[in-house]
């Protein structure tokens, strides 16, 4: 390398790096045009800098795989961490199929931040509440779960505009499965770590669109814009004077899934930035039911790509793939279909999620006892949770719907186990074989006469 | 900090968030094998957590960590040389085993392994590529100026084509 050579080095470098000043680069270009050696050069460390970042690129998944590694490690000593719960009796051989539950329902299990308007009295400008939130881009909390379908957790919610929503969930403080909602390739991705097994769900549009409202506060609280809420005071949180609303208006997004929800949230009054919200949703009057507390935002958090980035160990199996298909009638059929084949001749007795998932938990011990069950049809369970997001979809679009799971089985060749109103005036129906047909108005009385 | 240290998860999840970048370059470039880096970066995180209470200025957090990346590579380096029997300099360019898809990074990791710069802390190299290719952030990064951190991450450059292009004369 020539004396002239030496000087340019340093330009060299820098120009890989866009760090030139015009006048440096200026100089630079007036060396390269005089040699072949430096023009050389340039284009190996380019090459380098192109290889350098891709190989820091492609260590994305160990980043997250070692943050899920350390907090693994974690000793959980928070108060009222899952640690102290009772264990769940059939946690360890079902954990997977529960965790497929979740990744099925994270909108459920996710968030829910919403409301509006500017009521008088709470001191709070909501509107402004709610512009702020939508701006806040990412977030991180934490979340405590109880439900009657599954056992305690812990999970800490990494949510991102742009990379998607992650879920780490804890069980007695170990971190048991990542559930990763990815919308640039609309799937969920399920990693258990506990049982070494990973599960992928694709998503088409719609689902994406479900998930991603179920998973964001932002698109909760633009959807929620404008409905009624009522005050709840204020209280102390964590040291914090907060003052809160609740709703209950929330039928359209957790209709598939509940019954009756409610939702409650908490606003820091200083701040004005959301410190708690509580979410509980039942159905079957009562029987089922969840309730989950996210406290602990970090609003605006500095989220990047590695923080969403998986990868499937070699050694995990899948679970299979978890079906999910378009709402359709078809598809709603064959849910039903699958429901009553896994609990030998019983459908739903109500078109709602949660419920139909309880009800299955009710049968499985005894037909498990007697070999008429394994973990492969339990994956098929999930099917019906299509069918109750069809019966949810007819309710939304105001299409008359019924469903008579409760008196009809798959003997009842002649009576309306689900049927809904056609645009034109007609109604379509299912009966309790699964045929379907489509009938007049007057029709139908008389076949609902028969149940 | 204190938080992590009264058995919070969330406040210790961020701390591993913050620093993992840093504490996994550190061990990349020191070991120069991935599988090795991960499980050093998560065996300084333990220990990190253990040893939490024992920080007295929260402040130092970063360096702290980095010091014990380097201590615990340089363990790890030397119980790598005392089972080959050779010398520590030599054990330094571990073997390599590429798990990545698509483009093979040995010679890379390789050359990375080799670096002088290395034994320096923080890395500069890899440290400027894992915080979004800043220079600023390197130069915080290191506690140095922002010139004295381009100086030092020319130097790395320079070098680490050095060793790739030893590598392929020697290949070849």
């Amino acid at each position: 390398m020539s004396k002239s050579c030496r000087l340019i080095e340093d330009l060299l470098v820098a120009s890989t790096l866009h760090a030139l000043e015009p006048e440096e680069q200026a100089r630079l270009n007036s060396h390269l045009q005089e040699c072949p050696d430096c023009r050389r050069t340039l284009l190996a460390l380019q090459e380098d800098d192109r290889r350098l970042t891709a190989y820091v690129k492609a260590t994305d998944p160990v980043m997250s795989n070692l943050e899920g590694r350390v907090m693994n490690e974690f000793p959980s000593h928070a108060p009222g961490s899952a640690e102290n719960a009772p264990e769940h009796s059939r946690w360890t051989h079902r954990g997977w199929f529960r965790f497929a539950v979740a990744a099925a329902a994270v909108a459920v299990v996710a968030v829910g931040l919403y409301f509006i308007g500017g009521g008088p009295g709470t001191g709070i400008a909501w509107a402004q509440v709610i512009e702020r939130v939508v701006e806040a881009q990412d977030y991180i909390c934490r979340i405590e779960k109880h439900a009657s379908i599954s056992p305690d957790m812990d999970m800490v919610q990494y949510c991102s505009g742009e990379y998607g929503v992650r879920q780490d969930l804890y069980v007695k403080g170990k971190n048991v499965t990542i559930i990763y909602v990815n919308p640039r390739e609309s799937e969920v991705v399920t990693l258990i770590h506990e049982q070494r097994k990973y599960a992928i769900m694709e998503l088409n549009e719609l689902d994406k669109q479900r998930l991603l409202e179920g998973s964001s506060a932002q698109a909760f609280v633009e959807f929620f814009r404008g409905e009624d809420y009522t005050d709840l005071g204020t209280k102390t949180i964590d040291g914090v004077q907060a003052v809160g609303i609740e709703t209950t208006a929330m039928e359209d997004v957790w209709g598939a899934m509940f019954e009756k929800v409610r939702v409650r949230l908490w606003v820091d009054a200083r701040t004005q930035w959301p410190v708690e919200l509580e979410f509980e949703g039942e159905a079957d009057g009562g029987k089922t039911w969840m309730k989950q507390i996210m406290r602990d935002f970090q609003w605006n958090a500095a989220l990047s790509a590695a923080d969403f980035a998986y990868e499937i160990p070699s050694d995990y199996d899948s679970v299979g793939n978890i079906p999910r298909a378009e709402a359709t009638e078809e598809s709603a059929v064959e849910g039903l279909r699958t429901f009553a084949r896994l609990i030998r001749g019983t459908y739903p007795k109500k078109l709602v999620f949660t419920s139909a998932v309880s009800q299955f938990e009710r049968e499985e011990p005894k037909l498990r006892k007697k070999g008429l069950l394994n973990d492969a049809d339990i994956m098929d369970l999930l099917s019906i949770q299509i069918s109750c997001q069809f019966y949810a979809d007819l309710e939304q679009a105001g299409s008359d719907p019924a469903y008579y799971g409760e008196q009809v089985d798959p003997t009842d060749f002649d009576k309306v186990l689900l049927r809904w109103r056609l645009d034109d005036g007609g109604y379509r129906v299912i009966y309790g074989d699964l045929r379907a047909e489509t009938v007049s108005a007057d029709r139908l009385l008389d076949l609902e006469r028969r149940r | 900090m204190a938080a992590s240290c009264d058995g919070d998860r969330i406040a210790f999840g961020e701390l591993v968030r913050r620093h993992r970048k840093r504490v996994f370059a550190i061990s990349l470039a020191l070991l120069g094998n991935q599988q090795d880096a991960e499980d050093a970066a998560q065996e300084v995180f333990v220990k990190s957590l253990e040893q939490l209470h024992t920080l007295r200025d929260q402040g130092q957090f970063a360096s702290w960590i980095a010091q014990i990346a380097r201590n615990r590579c340089r363990d790890l380096l030397r119980f790598r040389a005392r089972r080959q029997d050779v010398p520590l300099t030599e054990a330094t360019p571990a073997p390599v085993v590429d798990t990545l898809p698509d483009e093979d990074f040995t010679d890379l990791r390789r050359a990375i392994g080799r670096l002088p710069d290395n034994h320096r802390m923080p890395p500069p190299l890899l440290l400027f590529y894992y915080d979004g290719r800043s220079v600023r952030k390197l130069a915080e990064e290191m506690g140095l100026s922002e010139g004295g951190a381009c100086a030092r991450l020319y130097r790395a450059r320079m070098a680490l084509r050095s060793l790739l292009e030893q590598q392929e004369a020697d290949h070849v």
